[in-house]
This record gives C-alpha cells, structure tokens and sequence, in this order.
C-alpha cells in the first residue's frame, strides 16, 4: 500500500512528465488545481472544459491520465537511484532566472546541484564540428570564468560544449549541462566522463522526465534553459546555420547579453559568429575584457600560475613556433622545420611530455590551450 | 585396335596425369567418349572429328570408343582435344603408337585442325617432368610458358596435319625440339618501373613508411584525400621489393598459368612482384578466386607481391572480410563440391581510403562531414580487418613547390637497397623460425626477438597509457620498430625507432574523436 506522502509525489512526477504541454500551461493548471491528484483525476469532460488548453493539449492529458502507473514508478524509482531530484517551480531552489522567462519550464530534474541564484552564470555554446581553435577557446575562457568564480552553463554536445566543462571543471569552478533528453540520459554516450564528474562539480539539469529520448526537437527547447540560467552567452563559433544561434535568440528575447568570439571571415565555423558580431553582439577579445565588460574582475589568479613555467630546447622551440591552432602534420612540420623526421618526432614527443603541444589526430599537431613559457 | 595417349587437368595449381585410351573395333560406326567427363570435354568429340577430316585424313567408319581415366576424377578444360585426336589416330594405325609414348599432349584444336593455346600448360609439364615423361608437345602459343621448366623438352603444335606427319620425326630425332632458353633474370633489377620512387616529389613520411613497410612486409594503409598520390606509392611499393626468389617465381608462374594469364610473366617479368588492384566492385569469387572448380582469384594472382585494394570502404563488407583468413595463413583454402583447393596467397595488403567522405577531414576548414558522418565511414571496416594492418599513414595533398621541384629524389633501386639488408638481417634471426619478416612474428615469441633497451621501453609503457592502446595495437607497434631498428641496423630496438613506429600506428578511432 503506498502512503499517502508516496502519493502525492506520484502526482507531482505525473504531472512534470506529462510531454507536449509547455510549461507555461503546466503552471496555469498547476493554479487552477493546486492538488494534481485532482487534475489526475479530472474527467474527460471537465478537461475539454479547461480554456487554455489546445485539442491536441487536451488529448496529451487525458492520455497520460490513462497512462500505467508503472511507468511513473519507474521514473521516480530511476530518479532515487541515479540521485536525481525534482525540482517544481514553486520551490525555493528554483532558479529564479529561470523563473520569469517566457514558458518557464513546469519543473526541473537535476542530478547534481542547480546553479547558485547569487552567482553569475555565463553560458559557453558553439558548434559540435568545431575547430581545434574554437575548442582551446572554448577551454580556456571557461577555465578563466570558473576561476574568476562564475558558473559556466552549456549543453554537454560534442565539440564547444563539452569543451566549455571541461575548462570549467579544470578551472575548478561549477559547471552545468542542460540536456535535451532525461537527466540519467548520457547524449553523448561519449561524454560519459564528463557527464559523472558533473553530477559532482555542478549539475546535469533536463526539464525532460528520467530516460526521456534525446529528441531533435527537444534541443531548440533546451536552448531557451541554457540561456535562461545565465547572465551572458558567449557563441564561440557557429556555423551560419547553428543551433547555437538559436540558444542567442532566445537570449536576445530573455533580455541577456550575447557575445561572440570573432573568426577569420573564410571559415565556414565562424561564419555564424561573425553574423552575430555584424547583428550587434558584443565581440569577445579575451577573457579578462570578457569579464570586464560583464562587470567582474578577473582576479590576479591566472591560470598559468597553477603550472611552472616551462623552458623549451632549442629545436623544441622552432618546432613549437610552427605551431599553431590549426593541425600540422609530420609533413608540413617537416617541410617547415627542415628536420629530418626522427629529429621532429623526437622533439614532438618531449614536448608532448611537458604539455605544449597535443596529438589532436593521429600525427596531427596543435598547441595545447593554456601554456606559459618563460 | 587399341592406343593409349597421356595428357594432365588441373587441380587447384598442380596438375594430375591423365590417361587417354581410344579403341576401334568393327561394329556400328559410332563415336563414344567415357571417363567422367564435363560439357567441354564431350563436345571435343565434335571438334575432334571435324578436325581430322579437314586435315584431310580419311577415316573408315568403325566403332570408336574413347575413355579418359582415372575415371574418378572430373575432367575440365580444353586441353583434350589433341590427345583424343591422337589416340584416336593411333587406334585406326595412323601413327604408331610407339611415337606417342614419353610425351605429354596438350591442346585445344579447332574444327580447321589448328592447335590454339590452352590454359594450365606449366603445371602440366611440371607433372610431366616429376613422371619422368622426356617431351610435351603443346600449342605453340604456349611454348614460351613451358620453357619455364628445365630439362624438357618441347614439341611445338601448329595444326594437326604437322602433328600427325612430324610424329614418327619427333619420336626418333625431334627436329622440332626448341632448346629450352631461361628467362633472363637479369632483367629485373634494372627494368624501369613506370612507378618509381624517383617520381613521387616530396611526401617523405610516406615514402619512409612504405620503406618500411616492405622491409617487413607489414601490411600499410593509406588515408589522403583523392589525388594525394596514394596509387602511385602502392604501384612504387612492388617496385622495392626484392625480385623474386625461383621457387617463388615458378610457383607465380603456375598461378598465372591455371589463369591463361602466362603472357603477364613472361620474359623479365618473370621474376617481378606482381601488383595487382582490383577495383572495389570485385566480387568475393573474384577476391578469393570461385567457380564450381575453382580459379584463383586476385588474391592468389598477388601472390608474393601487393595487392592494393584503393578506396577500401566502398569494398563490399562481405568480400573484405574474405581476407581475415589468407592473411594470417598466407594461403587460401576454397572447399567446393569438386573438392578442396588451396591457393597460396601470400599478399603484401597496402590499402588505400579518404579519411571522411569529402577527403579533407581533419582539415575542419574544408570538411564538411559531422563526425558521426566519419564514424560511419570508418566503421565500414571492420576491426578483425584493421588488426592486421600493422601501418598506417596519412598521404597530405603534396604543396605545389613539391611538384615543381627539379632536386632528384631517391630512386626505388636505392631503397631496394636498404630493403634487401634489412630482409637479409630478418632472413638470419628467423633461420630457424618457419617465418620470414617481422610482421609474422607471433605475440608470444615477441619478447625474444624485439629487445629494447631501458629508455626505449619506458617510452612505449607511457605510450600505451597515453594513446589507450591495446594489447594488438602494442604488439603491431613493436613489430614496426623490429623493422625500422633492422633498417638501421641496430641489434636493439632505440627509442627513435619506437617513436617512428607509434608515428605509423594503426588508425585508432579515439584519435579521431570518435568513439
């Protein structure tokens, strides 16, 4: 027999999991029935009554009505066992920017923590198929944000996103992904790192119900979340067509400032960016103007000081200067340098060791992102 | 009266002695042919007929009856139309049996009594010669292919007419004997190669690669976008190994042969390594070789040479797979009704394929494929297949200033060269060994032949952490360096020569961002 406490959270996960009602209608019902043991119970005639609903809305409601109970156990079972909470929106760990955005999401699953309302969030989005440029940007702006104590906010997707984490957690600071599938979903499967060392330095955030599928249309949704939980977005590159030019409308619509890192204007990964710098955005030079312009001070803590700084060979540094964001191979490094293959690999592989340089593909060569020299 | 007249078939690339008998007897006019025989062969009875008539010999009409034995064996190819005419002949007291007798016949006849060339003669009178036959008397077309064989000699065929009237001139003094003229091996060496390493400008880390590469017979893959040069370096890898050893030829020669395909050895390039490049759409009977008897099929056809197989992942993944086995046993064993045929196949694999479906990947500036695009494009490969290519290089679009430069580059007879040394240094480690270059050196006996010193070691553990390798993958790895340290002579392996190897692992996808 459940008791009654177990019944009420029942209705709570009913009501945050029913799919194809926005969130803005969820919170007019929510007012109308301030018990959704009510709402569940509601008769199909009394639901064609309710105003705001469209028809389609209506048979949404009624067919999760009808739906098995059990599948709202599982839910509630995956969300103890995962450590996922629920969070409505009439709770005080709510977002409060999120609160009154256009269509605020009903409730949020979070495994992890919610971003801190008194902490400025800044988010980091751009391009899955991005350059290794825009990736070593991407890592080391978030690193400066999270060092200067700000929370970085991305999507967890493959290229700038993950990148953006990644140099957040690096930096030491909170990070949050929100996610266009349920809260327990890895998408990508290949973030799963990622995704486990969030749940501890931040959170993984889904308006979607436990093991929800990571829909095409779910993602322009989840874009409306990424730029509402934070203060400024930074496009780091973006194609003309992008995603990532959605989540900047909506922050335009937010009322959220939207900077974008310029690129050179025959990259096709730029081109995006760039649109958005010629439409107004505000353009980012560095991390410490960044911050700047967005009101904070950088600190004196840089993130070279938490390395030594490194002394290269001779041979080591002609082979560093050749080298750029851009992958080099064997070939080009060999043509450049004018050193016999064994020298380059030999030089390559010690200054691999002392972390300048990295193997982005196999025999394909960039700088590492965040390197001092003396 | 009776006659009996020997001939061969080929079985896989041997060939087994067959015996022709003829008897004509009084009795209804009638020509029965016995002895489990295919289509082909009983239409010989037609072509027989007719061609001893147009050779303009009159036979009486009598009872003749011919039987072709053992009778257990299935009897194919066109090569029985001589020795049935023949016997034939000699049962009616035409020829004298006497003259048939120690000679191999061999060759298809048209209905006008002309001898036109047949399929398998080498195999053919190599197994005349093992049974102690003296001559074989084949179509002239083919006689260049039986000279391969020494000590045999050779009764050239034009038409029936000059068989029959030189029959008894063969027999007691063989006026027609070509003395047998070996191929000049010479010939080889110096033969101008129309792909030479001397013509491809600049892509040093290619070329090195395919030095190494045939040093060791590793097996290579190639990535580069189209028109970076990938063909022209696998047609020049042949070129530097080198030439062929004479059993190893012979055996060749004998694959060729069974093919009708003699003509592409002959001379000087008897003892060149064969290139052979299919084109993507070959079927798996086409790869493997196929046929209710089977034929050898391009992978035997590459034997003791490169088989290079260009835009690897537009291959069927079914006919692909067919290599797994005939690379690690360096044969091909096909099983058909007709019973079991083996091959050899001992491949050099140099494959060839662009990183992404545009070509440019990981150039991002001009790729246009998302990466779950490239994923699946690696993926039509599958890993057992990747696991036995031990290198892997990517080709770069050579810059302009490569192609214009007038600097002589290295000619593939200088890297043959080296090549020969460091086989020659492998020759002597494996004396012992039933293996012959680095790349058959199995895991466990790796230890023993790849010392390495203290430094060189370290490098490689940090490696296997850093680069996630496996266990395959480190053994390939060590493998390489075995040969790169035998190219420069050096008894252990140094931590350059592992270097250079990790430089040419094999394609590992986490390297690519792909999972």
């Amino acid at each position: 027999m459940r008791t009654e406490e177990n019944r009420q959270e029942f209705y709570e996960f009913w009501l945050a999991g029913i799919q194809g009602i926005p969130g803005r209608k969820k919170i007019r019902l929510k007012s109308l029935f301030p018990e959704p043991k009510e709402l569940y119970r509601l008769k199909p005639a009394q639901v064609s009554r309710i105003p705001f609903l469209t028809d389609l809305e209506k048979e949404r409601l009624q067919e999760s009505q009808r739906q098995p109970e059990a599948e709202i156990a599982r839910q509630i079972e995956t969300c103890q066992e995962t450590g996922i909470s629920l969070v409505l929106r009439e709770d005080a760990s709510y977002p409060s920017r999120l609160r009154d955005i256009y269509n605020p999401p009903y409730a949020l699953y979070c495994r992890g923590s919610l971003p801190e309302d008194v902490r400025p969030a800044v988010a980091l989005v751009g391009a899955r198929n991005c350059s290794p440029y825009g990736k070593a940007v991407a890592k080391s702006v978030a690193c400066h944000l999270a060092m200067a104590g700000l929370s970085v906010i991305s999507g967890l997707a493959a290229g700038i996103d993950g990148a953006a984490h990644q140099g957040a957690l690096r930096g030491g600071g909170q990070t949050y992904a929100v996610l266009g599938c349920g809260a327990d979903v890895c998408y990508p499967a290949g973030h799963r790192q990622l995704y486990e060392a969030l749940a501890m330095q931040g959170g993984v955030i889904s308006e979607y119900p436990p093991g929800a599928k990571p829909l095409p249309m779910n993602f322009p949704q989840r874009n409306r979340l990424i730029s509402g939980l934070s203060d400024a977005v930074l496009v780091v590159e973006a194609r003309e067509k992008s995603g990532s030019l959605i989540t900047a409308d909506f922050a335009l619509e937010q009322g959220k400032e939207v900077y974008a890192v310029p690129g050179r204007v025959s990259d096709a990964a730029s081109g995006g960016t760039n649109r958005l710098i010629r439409q107004g955005a505000g353009i980012f030079l560095s991390a410490e103007d960044f911050l700047g312009e967005l009101g904070f001070f950088a600190g004196k803590q840089r993130p070279s000081s938490m390395k030594p700084k490194i002394t290269l060979e001779k041979l080591e540094m002609l082979l560093y200067s050749c080298l750029g964001f851009n992958p080099k191979n064997l070939d080009d490094l060999m043509e450049e340098t004018a050193l016999p293959l064994e020298a380059v690999l030999a030089n390559l592989s010690s200054l691999q060791e002392k972390g300048c340089v990295s193997e982005i593909y196999k025999n394909y060569f960039v700088r590492a992102e965040i390197v001092e020299l003396q | 009266m009776y006659s009996i007249v020997s001939t061969g078939i080929i079985c896989g690339i041997q060939s087994l002695l067959i015996q022709v008998e003829a008897d004509v007897c009084d009795g209804m006019p009638c020509f029965e042919m016995v002895g489990a025989l295919s289509s082909e062969v009983k239409e010989a009875k037609e072509r027989v007929r007719a061609a001893i008539r147009n050779s303009g010999i009159r036979l009486a009409p009598k009872r003749v009856t011919v039987n072709l034995y053992p009778a257990n064996v299935r009897k194919t190819g066109t090569g029985f139309d001589l020795p049935i005419a023949l016997a034939v002949l000699a049962a009616y007291g035409r020829i004298p049996q006497a003259c048939l007798e120690g000679i191999l016949f061999a060759g298809e006849i048209s209905l006008n009594g002309e001898i036109l060339p047949t399929a398998g003669i080498l195999p053919m009178v190599l197994a005349a010669k093992e049974a102690g036959q003296e001559a074989v008397c084949i179509p002239r077309a083919n006689v260049r292919e039986a000279q391969v064989v020494k000590g045999m000699k050779i009764l050239p065929a034009d038409d029936l007419r000059q068989v029959v009237e030189q029959a008894e001139e063969f027999y007691s003094g063989h006026p027609g004997v070509l003395p047998a003229e070996p191929a000049e091996p010479a010939s080889a060496a110096e033969a101008l190669l129309d792909c030479d390493f001397a013509h491809v400008h600049g892509q040093r880390v290619l070329k090195r690669a395919c030095e190494v590469a045939a040093a060791g017979r590793h097996n290579m893959l190639m990535l580069g976008m189209p028109g970076s040069g990938k063909t022209m370096a696998a047609k020049a890898v042949s070129g530097i190994l080198p030439p062929l050893a004479e059993e190893e030829a012979l055996e060749l020669a004998k694959i060729y042969s069974v093919c009708g395909m003699f003509g592409q050895r002959e001379g000087g390039q008897f003892w060149t390594r064969p290139f052979r490049s299919p084109h993507h759409t070959i079927s798996a009977a086409g790869l493997a070789g196929g046929g209710a008897v089977p034929k050898p099929g391009e992978i035997s056809l590459a034997h003791k040479g490169v088989l290079f197989l260009d835009e690897l992942t537009e291959f069927q993944k079914p006919v692909l797979e067919i290599l797994r086995q005939p690379l690690e046993e360096r044969s091909i064993r096909l099983v058909r009704s007709g019973g079991a045929f083996t091959y050899p196949a001992d491949v050099m694999l140099i494959a060839a394929m662009n990183p992404c479906n545009c070509g440019y990947f990981p150039d991002r500036k001009k790729c246009t494929c998302s990466l779950s695009m490239i994923g699946r494009h690696l993926n039509k490969i599958s890993r057992p297949l990747l696991d036995r290519i031990d290198l892997c290089v990517e080709v770069r679009r050579p810059p302009l200033w490569d192609l214009v430069q007038k600097e002589p580059e290295e000619s593939s007879a200088q890297i043959r060269a080296r090549v020969e040394l460091a086989q020659e240094i492998q020759r002597k480690r494996f004396a012992q060994d039933g293996i012959r270059y680095n790349s058959q050196i199995p895991a466990p006996a790796i230890g023993g032949y790849c010392r390495m010193d203290g430094q060189a070691e370290r490098l490689l553990q940090d490696s296997f952490e850093r680069l996630e390798l496996t266990a395959r993958g480190y053994y390939r790895i060590v493998r390489v360096a075995r040969t790169i340290a035998d190219l420069a002579a050096a008894v252990q392996i140094e931590p350059s020569h592992v270097m250079e190897a990790l430089a040419y692992r094999g394609l590992d996808r986490k390297m690519w961002g792909l999972r």
